[in-house]
């Protein structure tokens, strides 16, 4: 049975590898949580990441070498009163990082809870996702999953 | 939340700008974009309470889910520079929080309200201008 994350790609048309050989999404994307030391994307495999929507997942991974840390991407920039971020809305960027293609999810929601003292609190979100291959701050291509909270 | 807003969970705003986000376990979200349906969820995922100051560490566990399509979007912006075809639609969550003073733990998912929610797919900056 397919991963969530390989029927998103199978939806579109995309059939990620690394090097010559195979290998799922969901399994690469593991392995940036199993802090794998990484490869680094040669600048013609960037090129050609970048050049079209098939390339979408095509490039191998590269991680921080050493400590397994992902490579931290990039803000945006401006956003709504330059925080580098977008209120929620129809036809806002939902993205906080630059150099970012990907699959978005944002939800604004409002609710209610108690605290533990027991006192009844309201509260209000602004959670969102981004999955995705994006140019970090080293210049290199990387993919990555992020939380935005 | 409540009266007054007495705490805030976030990551806090990097160095470099980078706005309340955090590198997540890639296996926290579930997408179908085809369905227009999603699932976020963290466990004791740790973030800061940046209300007070010095701001505690904290952490957060929730489920968050998306369905129910109400519109389709498709956004091609030149002046921000990003392109994106979304699929609007509810969503719902249910959480909790902990710091070492304080926890919070909400009402379940379907009391939750949306105030704007989509999925979809998007890029920005050199996957824009080549795209």
């Amino acid at each position: 049975m397919p991963t969530a994350e390989e029927r998103v790609l199978a939806e579109e048309g995309v059939t990620p590898t690394l090097g010559s050989a195979g290998i799922s999404r969901q399994r690469f994307l593991g392995q940036l949580g199993a802090s794998v030391a990484g490869v680094a994307v040669g600048s013609e495999l960037l090129s050609t990441a970048l050049g079209g929507r098939s390339a979408f997942l095509a490039a191998p991974p590269a991680f921080a070498a050493g400590g397994g840390n992902i490579v931290a991407p990039l803000p945006i920039p401006g956003g709504d009163f330059n925080t580098h971020h977008f209120l929620p809305g129809r036809g806002k960027e939902v993205t906080t990082i630059n150099d970012f293609n990907g699959f978005v999810g944002i939800a604004q929601l409002t609710g209610t809870g108690k605290s533990s003292d027991g006192s009844a609190l309201n509260f209000s979100c602004d959670n969102r996702f981004l999955i995705g291959e994006y140019v970090g701050e080293d210049g290199k291509l990387h993919r990555g999953a992020f939380g935005v909270f | 939340m409540g009266q007054g807003h007495i705490h805030d969970f976030t990551p806090g705003v990097a160095p470099s700008g980078l706005f309340w986000t955090a590198a997540i376990p890639p296996d926290s979200v579930d997408i179908t974009l085809g369905k227009v349906t999603a699932s976020f969820r963290v466990t004791d995922f740790p973030l800061l309470d940046i209300i007070t100051t010095p701001s505690p560490p904290g952490t957060v566990s929730f489920d968050m889910e998306w369905s129910g399509k109400t519109a389709d979007v498709a956004v091609k912006d030149f002046v921000n520079g990003f392109a994106g075809e979304y699929s609007q639609c509810t969503a719902t969550i249910e959480w909790s929080a902990h710091t070492a003073n304080f926890s919070f733990v909400s009402d379940a998912a379907s009391t939750s309200a949306t105030r704007f929610a989509e999925l979809g797919r998007e890029r920005n900056g050199r996957f824009f201008s080549q795209g």
